[in-house]
């Protein structure tokens, strides 16, 4: 959480993260070109460039793809997940070198326009195997542009949360198309059981994560809870409740951290402003709820952030009726103070 | 995220994992894993030709898989000769060929692997 904006956010864990990556990156590179000039002395450096940067950008997808459903089914992968924005414009990069490479090779040489030739040097669309396969390659690295050149804080802030996540719920299109290009160009042209089982794989490991984590939460947000004579749901005794952090409750399909601090209850919103981060896997710092995911903090007993910051989520009300925390589930507008309960 | 942002990533990897396999398997089912090459070398042929003197005219029927196909004169020993020229995707080509051109090779370029040996 910071006032001004900085081109790159770097601190000790992200400088270790982004190490990984370019080693990683090089790594595969290198053996890559290796492999390749070493079982075909033939193949030029060009189409190896293209099919290196291409098969590293689709292995950084997958990889990128399964952090968020691996983080909602367990918690050590949240460190993973800090670190997902610098993978995502490391991924756009690979993919990138690949698409002007493969335009320059295939599509620079001739008498018209290379993106207008990307276009039409195949007109076969009413065809599915004969596809024009790099439109579709194309189209997926435009919208990996549009994601990576909006990653940064400035645009999060400036097109709201709700904008900025629905923007970059287009990493899915992507994603398919990602795999259609390559069922109908590489996988047309050179026939691999190998390449085509590990592309099937990788997809039937992304559904399984996805729709295990999805079905997961569906189940928590249908949960119902007991209710007393004015409608406030039962939540829990005080005591099961910890020290400095949250118990993340149900109500009405949304999530509401109750956190237990100094003594006090206070419940507010479960959904950081920043990037949706949850707020009751964080904990209590210097007062404030801060949020896992980077660090955005709210004082607990009125969802605001602190001066000089403006976020604001909402908060709800609480009691204690016979030793239990009670919840009422209507919610105040963000930002609205509501006095903490004692948690004794 | 909030309640409706988990909904949306549902319904979207539900769609993923129906209709994507349905795509890679149309996109598979007729090519042949048995061969590394091209399936083009595989099939029929995709271009049509008519030679008239010197003058030989290949109609690309639907766009060949290789990326850069070039045509080779075949001589009479049935070696490869001169360059003709490339084709580069559907459409109709004109080349010019030497007296007693026995046929031609249309070669990749790239793989440097024969795909279609024609002969007159």
């Amino acid at each position: 959480m910071g006032l001004d904006y900085k081109w790159v956010f770097w601190n000790t864990h992200k400088k270790a993260y982004d190490r990984l990556i370019v080693s990683g990156m090089v790594i595969y590179l290198v053996l890559f070109f290796t492999i390749s000039f070493l079982t075909n002395p033939e193949i030029i450096a060009e189409t190896v460039i293209i099919r290196a940067f291409g098969s590293l950008a689709i292995i950084m997808l997958h990889i990128i793809l399964a952090i968020g459903p691996l983080t909602r089914l367990n918690t050590k992968f949240l460190p993973v997940l800090y670190n997902r924005r610098h993978l995502g414009v490391s991924m756009f990069l690979a993919a990138l070198i690949h698409g002007i490479f493969a335009i320059i090779h295939f599509h620079a040489l001739g008498n018209v326009n290379p993106i207008y030739s990307l276009f039409t040097s195949n007109m076969d669309y009413g065809s599915l195997t004969n596809f024009p396969f790099q439109v579709l390659g194309f189209f997926a690295l435009l919208i990996l542009f549009v994601m990576a050149s909006t990653s940064h804080d400035f645009f999060l802030h400036n097109l709201s949360a709700k904008t900025w996540k629905r923007l970059h719920m287009m990493v899915y299109l992507a994603y398919a198309l990602v795999i259609l290009h390559v069922f109908l160009g590489a996988f047309q042209q050179e026939t691999s059981v190998f390449t085509t089982a590990t592309l099937f794989l990788g997809w039937l490991t992304l559904v399984s994560l996805h729709l295990v984590a999805a079905f997961k939460e569906s189940k928590v947000d249908r949960f119902v809870a007991e209710k007393n004579t004015e409608g406030w749901h039962k939540v829990c005794p005080p005591e099961e409740i910890e020290e400095s952090r949250a118990k993340i409750f149900t109500v009405k399909g949304e999530r509401v951290a109750i956190f237990k601090y100094d003594g006090k209850l206070s419940a507010i919103h479960n959904v950081c402003k920043h990037q949706g981060g949850p707020l009751g896997e964080g904990k209590i710092v210097d007062g404030c709820v801060t949020c896992p995911w980077h660090g955005y903090q709210y004082l607990p007993h009125n969802g605001q952030s602190p001066p000089p910051f403006t976020e604001k989520v909402k908060t709800y009300a609480l009691k204690i009726e016979k030793g239990m925390v009670y919840i009422n589930p209507k919610a105040f507008p963000e930002g609205t103070a509501i006095p903490p309960i004692s948690s004794s | 995220m909030i309640a409706g942002q988990r909904k949306a990533h549902k319904y979207i990897w539900i769609g993923i994992a129906v209709v994507l396999p349905l795509l890679m398997f149309l996109a598979i089912k007729d090519l042949d894993f048995t061969s590394a090459r091209t399936s083009d070398a595989s099939g029929e042929l995709p271009v049509s030709f008519s030679l008239s003197g010197q003058s030989l005219k290949i109609q690309v029927d639907t766009p060949l898989k290789s990326t850069a196909s070039l045509v080779y004169e075949m001589y009479t020993d049935g070696s490869r000769g001169n360059i003709l020229g490339q084709l580069e995707g559907r459409g109709s080509y004109e080349f010019l060929i030497s007296p007693g051109t026995k046929g031609i090779y249309i070669m990749d370029a790239i793989k440097k692997e024969e795909l279609f040996k024609i002969e007159f």
